[in-house]
């Protein structure tokens, strides 16, 4: 148990200085089995690590979706996609801010990045916005939380890497994801109309469209449509891995994005080059953290913890709700990816030990990660906006997004309660 | 052309054109799979070779870039010359641990090519891909060292290139 406390101690002291998370974990986890176990067994388990998550077929998952959702950020996809819900709910208070929602949701289900969702939204959404007299605070709250639905509507990075580490099922993960993912996008339009009911001017009223632009702009998006339908479709059909969903996916969005003559030579090297490095980086957190996590396993902390905790004879849901509220805490400064994968080590075994079930716990893994993502000060989806919208002040972002951040903590709550919510679709799946 | 650019172009092309083929490979057995029910033969192989390349090429890239993640909220508050010369530290504790997990992973592959595991369809030696994997690591250590004597600023994926959207 001290030896792994230890262990964690060194990694939040070691991210501190400034070295690299991926590092950190991956020096203390090395050096911690070399004491544990003797350097000749550290070095052939770090090497085996190394060689494993390299020659891995099944994780070809990470870059074929990554490669698919950037695949679609540049072929346009998400202007239609806006156009289709501004043209139904635009004239409504507050129309298309929760348009926005919608869109991003749309673009959810073909992109797993809540980054790329983010960064996509903004910049079909934003200057509509701002032309039709919206709030900047309004604008940027809805596409920074909006964004967060990248990850929860599948595909999901964060799903696949959460199944890969837990060895649970990708394909049930993405079912499980969708009804919290409309739960989310509920939740998030309840928001926008407090907003414009507090404040009337923050989000006017645009111009009602006919029915005929309404049916023109559904026409425009049967690409996103037809994408959703094969990958996800085939997934949950059984018809295919989530393996081969993403081959299909990426190459579908390629020929979608070449179709509509957004892919010069330069754009597609670019579009390539920016997905192997999203991988690699992600991939070093991978290999890292699971040799951390060998070092953690060879403790007994997970272990003694489980113990202790089943012993306390709290109630299971109180276990969880109590991870949660760590989750949450931790995710307002901490990089969420490596929150997670440097607590699962611990905090899966006692979850599936409670008798819950995993992909349960993959779902509020995204939903604390989404909040994580968008809470002040380190929200990560708040930087792209800084970064992407500079005549938007950082504390206007940050003023604007805390009714969605509350509103996430509800779904958060909600999810936890009725787990139903999670497993209902799964439970079809094969 | 410094070395800097050198390594970036060509570990981009390396890591872009092994991803491009995956997808491809990937498509066309799966299509020949459910369509014509036959597979490309090797199909599984090819690409977890082809994902070494991909992982090991784009790290360079990734640390060329700063890309990592780092816990940064506190940069502000810490003096510019003790700051800089944390980073050069950290760059020289980085390339240490990538080149001695280059030099494991080196002694792995040698010890492959000396039982001559192959791979199972395809018959290809895998001691080579392990080098493979070995050197790019070693090229990742020496981009750190590069970093070391001029850092480059911390880059947030997505972030900070308006390209990613």
């Amino acid at each position: 148990m001290i030896e792994a406390l230890i262990g964690f101690g060194v990694i939040f002291a070691l991210a501190l200085l400034r070295v690299p998370l991926a590092f950190a974990m991956g020096a203390v986890g090395y050096v911690g089995l070399g004491l544990l176990r003797g350097w000749d067994a550290s070095a052939a388990s770090a090497a085996q690590v190394v060689y494993d998550t390299g020659f891995a077929y099944t994780l070809s998952v990470v870059p074929l979706f990554i490669l698919m959702g950037n695949f679609v950020a540049r072929a346009g996809l998400a202007n239609e996609l806006f156009r289709a819900a501004f043209t139904f709910i635009g004239h409504v208070r507050g129309g298309l801010a929760h348009a926005t929602i919608i869109a991003c949701a749309g673009f959810g289900a073909i992109c797993g990045s809540s980054i790329a969702t983010a960064a996509t939204m903004s910049k079909v959404a934003f200057p509509s916005m701002r032309r039709h007299g919206y709030a900047d605070y309004l604008s940027t709250g809805v596409i920074a939380a909006g964004g967060t639905l990248g990850i929860m509507i599948p595909p999901s990075t964060i799903m696949v890497i959460y199944g890969i580490v837990t060895e649970t099922n990708i394909g049930k993960l993405f079912a499980a994801g969708v009804l919290p993912g409309l739960l989310c996008a509920l939740m998030m339009m309840v928001g926008v109309s407090w907003i414009t009911w507090r404040d009337p001017s923050a989000g006017p009223a645009a111009e009602r469209s006919t029915w005929k632009e309404r049916f023109s702009a559904l026409r425009d998006i049967w690409g996103v449509a037809l994408l959703v339908v094969v990958v996800l479709g085939g997934i949950y059909g059984g018809i295919f891995t989530a393996t081969e969903g993403a081959g299909i996916g990426a190459s579908g969005a390629f020929f979608f994005a070449w179709a509509r003559g957004s892919l010069s030579w330069k754009v597609l090297y670019e579009v390539l080059v920016e997905s192997t490095r999203t991988t690699a980086m992600l991939f070093t957190i991978l290999i890292a953290a699971t040799i951390f996590s060998s070092f953690v396993n060879f403790t007994t902390m997970p272990g003694d913890l489980k113990d202790w905790i089943l012993h306390l004879g709290l109630s299971p849901l109180m276990v969880v709700g109590a991870m949660m509220l760590i989750y949450v805490l931790l995710g307002t400064i901490m990089e969420e990816l490596s929150m997670v994968l440097l607590t699962i080590p611990v905090f899966f075994p006692i979850v599936t030990g409670l008798g819950f079930d995993p992909v349960w716990f993959g779902v509020l893994i995204v939903l604390v990660v989404q909040i994580g993502l968008i809470s002040p000060p380190v929200g990560m989806n708040l930087f792209v906006l800084n970064a992407l919208l500079k005549e938007v002040s950082l504390p206007q972002i940050f003023r604007g997004v805390w009714l969605f951040v509350a509103m996430l903590v509800l779904a958060l709550v909600l999810c936890l309660e009725f787990q139903w919510l999670s497993l209902w679709l799964p439970s079809f799946m094969p | 052309m410094t070395l800097r650019k050198f390594i970036e172009a060509c570990c981009s092309l390396l890591a872009a054109v092994a991803l491009f083929a995956i997808m491809w490979l990937t498509l066309f057995d799966v299509s020949g799979r459910k369509l014509l029910s036959e597979s490309i033969p090797g199909s599984l192989e090819l690409t977890e070779l082809l994902m070494v390349v991909v992982i090991f090429a784009g790290l360079p890239l990734v640390s060329l870039r700063g890309e990592h993640v780092v816990f940064d909220s506190l940069d502000p508050f810490v003096p510019a010359g003790l700051m800089r010369g944390l980073r050069a530290l950290i760059d020289g504790l980085c390339a240490l641990a990538l080149g001695w997990i280059g030099w494991l992973m080196w002694v792995k592959g040698s010890q492959m090519l000396e039982y001559g595991d192959k791979t199972q369809q395809l018959g290809l030696t895998l001691g080579y891909f392990v080098h493979l994997m070995s050197v790019l690591l070693f090229v990742v250590a020496a981009v750190h060292l590069l970093l070391m004597l001029a850092p480059t600023a911390h880059h947030h994926p997505g972030v900070d290139d308006g390209a990613s959207a």
